[in-house]
């Protein structure tokens, strides 16, 4: 914020303001209209400016030199004797002076103390049309600073750095002159002339990237060029929007944002860091290679869709209320998201190197994730809500260490992969994974609901570690495949199909049935390995081909109808013989009992 | 000092000065002294974007005591009410002031009567929604949270 123009109007003996010359910053004071003879003059004893003289309807409006190159603008003055009187003697600031008329400007405009209209209005002269914009009593006292500050859409007076008043007018959009004005400037902006008021300090400053002061209202498309520095440090009411910051020009905003942030375009180098919470959305944030985007507060609304490119980085430190979804990573972009998120998280895109790591809490949806190669999905906390959907490539993981209250569904992880998922607790569905090549699912806690569905093919390993207290049923495992089940589960687990040389290694308790597994030749149960534990429930129609071999050493329930085992001719059934045909196995018989046509075993 | 929120007209109108008087496009209120004060109403004017058509205006008004005002039937309290902070009234919702079905009613006609839209508008729609909608009206820009004066 450079000050263009700043006079403390130190002079020897009394002087004309048009014959003074300003210090410490500044080339003139000159003329721009006047009526009558009294003008504004230095006052040498005190070093401040008031009128000359008295007189009715006698005025003078100066100009600075140099006038200020940009619109936003500064124009700071102190008092230094206040008129408590009644008449109508005016002095203020003007900005925006369109011409020498001047045509057009906005004005603070003081009256005495004492005047029934208040001490300090706002106005906007349009020819010779004069608009109240505002009007306030201040209560003008000595050593009271003013600053008129002029934004692009937007006026506010300050009285000792607190808003007195702010007002939007639009009507005047070029930067013009900056003056001073004592008394009667022209038509419809009439006044006397006196010297009781006494003005010192008088400093323009320009605003051009930085912002420190407090906004109020809208702050929007803000451009920042190489850089350059856009600092907001006041809360902001409104919309802080759109801006664009390139080179090495950085976005701070450290205050807090009630209303939307978003839409900021960095560019390479670019950082912007907001400190403070966002009430509502930050969005579309688009951050080129090796910017950084830190968002530390908290986020009631949505923060989504941002897109980050190579080497970019998007840290959300803090609570995410609501959704944090459809980021998209590409190689070595990082999004790290390490607080609770209450809403939904999803359709992440993560491409080569990138890492996604969501470490806290979200009590919704973490869903349809993609993965790439390398990439990395890590899901640290727990999710209570779904987790599902997640599309993971070559040598992709997805780790889930913490518990899942509900459904994780329908991944898929690819083969030569190396991919797997690795899953916690489950309290409800998890099924239809689909595992190729070597790729690994552990799922090593308790499945509280159906675990069912799974598709693993050659070399593909599903260890099912802990209780599932619901059905395990239907995964179909092709040649190489293992599934391994290796504590209890409580209700059926039924229709494998398990193709040649499968194993199926069920080790523990089955409360509810185990029926209808389809082994292929040279399939194997193998009861000292997998099913070494009691049934105590019906274990049926299971169907074995030639050459596939049982042993079952535990407590065996069958039903009097049921095939159990049906074993076609050739196979081997422990301590028999060749060429069994058929047996009938009655409840709680303790020695199979075998039809005529086959060979009684050694009792 | 009260703050309320005003639809009023605007004129171009000659103000008495004591020692004199001026013309300035000004609302209604700009004529009248608070009798609290004896000085004008603190005041900030939206007026239309368009000069031509700067018939009336949406207002901040603070003052003491608004007699003078509610006595003038071209400056409506769109409202009808007080508040004791210009920007703290904005996140009230008519809900939570209590107000019934009649008093929306009546500032939904308030608004509607200028051409504004209260489609959607609710006793829980924060009042500044419903400001938002009539200063629209003037300028598509408006923002009361931008708007703010001072009391004395």
């Amino acid at each position: 914020m450079p000050v263009t123009f700043e006079d403390t109007f130190t002079e020897a003996s009394d002087t004309a303001l048009t014959s003074h010359t300003p210090a410490p910053t500044g080339t003139s004071w000159s003329q721009v209209v006047i009526t009558g003879t009294a003008v504004i003059q230095v006052y040498g004893a005190t070093d401040d400016i008031g009128g000359s003289a008295a007189g009715s309807a006698n005025g003078q409006a100066v100009k600075i030199a140099p006038a200020p190159s940009q619109y936003d603008l500064d124009i700071e003055y102190k008092f230094t004797a206040i008129d408590t009187g009644t008449a109508t003697r005016r002095l203020g600031a003007l900005a925006h002076m369109s011409d020498a008329t001047p045509t057009n400007y906005y004005r603070t405009m003081h009256l005495p103390t004492g005047h029934a209209s208040n001490d300090t209005e706002l106005m906007e002269m349009a020819g010779t049309t004069k608009t109240s914009l505002a009007t306030v009593d201040a209560g003008i006292a000595v050593n009271d600073v003013f600053v008129f500050k002029l934004r692009s859409g937007s006026q506010e007076v300050t009285k000792n750095g607190a808003s007195i008043l702010t007002s939007s007018d639009t009507s005047i959009t070029t930067p013009g002159d900056v003056g001073f004005a004592i008394g009667f400037v022209k038509t419809g902006d009439t006044g006397n002339i006196a010297t009781t008021y006494r003005v010192d300090n008088f400093k323009v400053t320009t605003i051009s990237t930085g912002i420190t002061a407090d906004l109020s209202g809208t702050q929007a498309a803000q451009t920042a060029s190489a850089d350059g520095a856009l600092a907001i440090a006041g809360d902001f009411a409104q919309p802080q929007a759109s801006d664009t910051v390139s080179g090495a020009s950085a976005l701070s905003i450290a205050a807090a944002l009630a209303i939307t942030q978003a839409g900021d375009a960095l560019a390479a180098t670019a950082q912007a860091d907001i400190a403070g919470a966002l009430a509502q959305i930050q969005a579309s944030d688009t951050l080129a290679a090796t910017t950084q985007a830190d968002i530390a507060g908290a986020f009631a609304q949505t923060q989504a869709a941002d897109g980050l490119s190579a080497a970019g980085a998007l840290s959300l430190a803090i609570a995410l209320a609501a959704a944090q979804a459809n980021n998209s990573l590409t190689s070595a972009a990082q999004i790290d998201l390490s607080a609770v998120l209450a809403q939904t998280q999803e359709a992440d895109a993560l491409s080569g190197a990138a890492a996604l790591t969501i470490a806290a809490d979200s009590a919704a949806t973490q869903a349809s994730d993609t993965a790439s190669a390398g990439a990395m999905l890590l899901i640290g906390g727990a999710l209570d809500g779904t987790q599902a959907g997640d599309a993971l490539g070559s040598a992709a993981t997805l780790p889930i260490a913490a518990v899942l209250d509900t459904a994780q569904a329908a991944d898929t992880l690819d083969a030569a992969a190396g991919a797997s998922a690795a899953i916690a607790d489950l309290v409800a569905t998890q099924e239809d994974q689909a595992l190729a090549g070597s790729a690994a699912l552990d799922i090593q806690a308790d499945a509280g609901i159906a675990q069912s569905g799974d598709v693993l093919v050659a070399g593909a390993t599903a260890l099912i570690g802990a209780d599932l207290t619901s059905t395990q049923a239907a995964d179909t495992l092709s040649a190489g495949a293992a599934l391994l089940t290796v504590t209890s589960l409580a209700a059926t687990q039924a229709d494998q199909g398990v193709s040649a040389q499968l194993t199926a290694d069920i080790a523990a308790l089955f409360a509810g049935a185990q029926a209808g597994d389809g082994l292929a030749a040279t399939a194997t149960i193998d009861s000292g390995v997998g099913l070494s534990a009691a049934l105590v429930a019906t274990q049926a129609d299971n169907t074995l081909s030639a050459f596939v071999q049982t042993r079952a050493r535990g407590r065996v329930a069958m039903t009097g109808t049921a095939r159990y085992p049906g074993i076609s001719a050739g196979a081997r059934q422990p301590g028999m013989g060749a060429v069994v045909r058929k047996y009938s196995i009655n409840a709680s018989a303790r020695q199979p009992s075998i039809n005529a046509t086959a060979r009684q075993p050694q009792t | 000092m009260p703050v309320r929120w005003n639809i009023s007209t605007v004129a171009l109108r000659t103000i008495d000065l004591g020692d004199g008087s001026e013309d300035v496009i000004c609302p209604k209120e700009h004529i009248y002294l608070d009798p609290a004060r004896g000085k004008r109403y603190a005041r900030v004017s939206l007026y239309n974007v368009n000069k031509g058509q700067r018939t009336w205006a949406l207002s901040l008004i603070r003052g003491v005591d608004f007699t003078p005002l509610d006595g003038d039937a071209e400056i409506i309290n769109v409202f009808e009410a007080d508040f004791t902070e210009p920007r703290a009234l904005l996140d009230l919702t008519p809900n939570s002031l209590g107000w019934n079905a009649a008093r929306l009613t009546r500032i939904r006609n308030r608004i509607t009567a200028k051409g504004g839209n209260t489609t959607g508008l609710t006793g829980a729609t924060p009042l500044i929604t419903w400001l938002a909608r009539a200063g629209q009206l003037l300028n598509p820009a408006f923002d009361p949270r931008a708007y703010f004066v001072a009391g004395p």
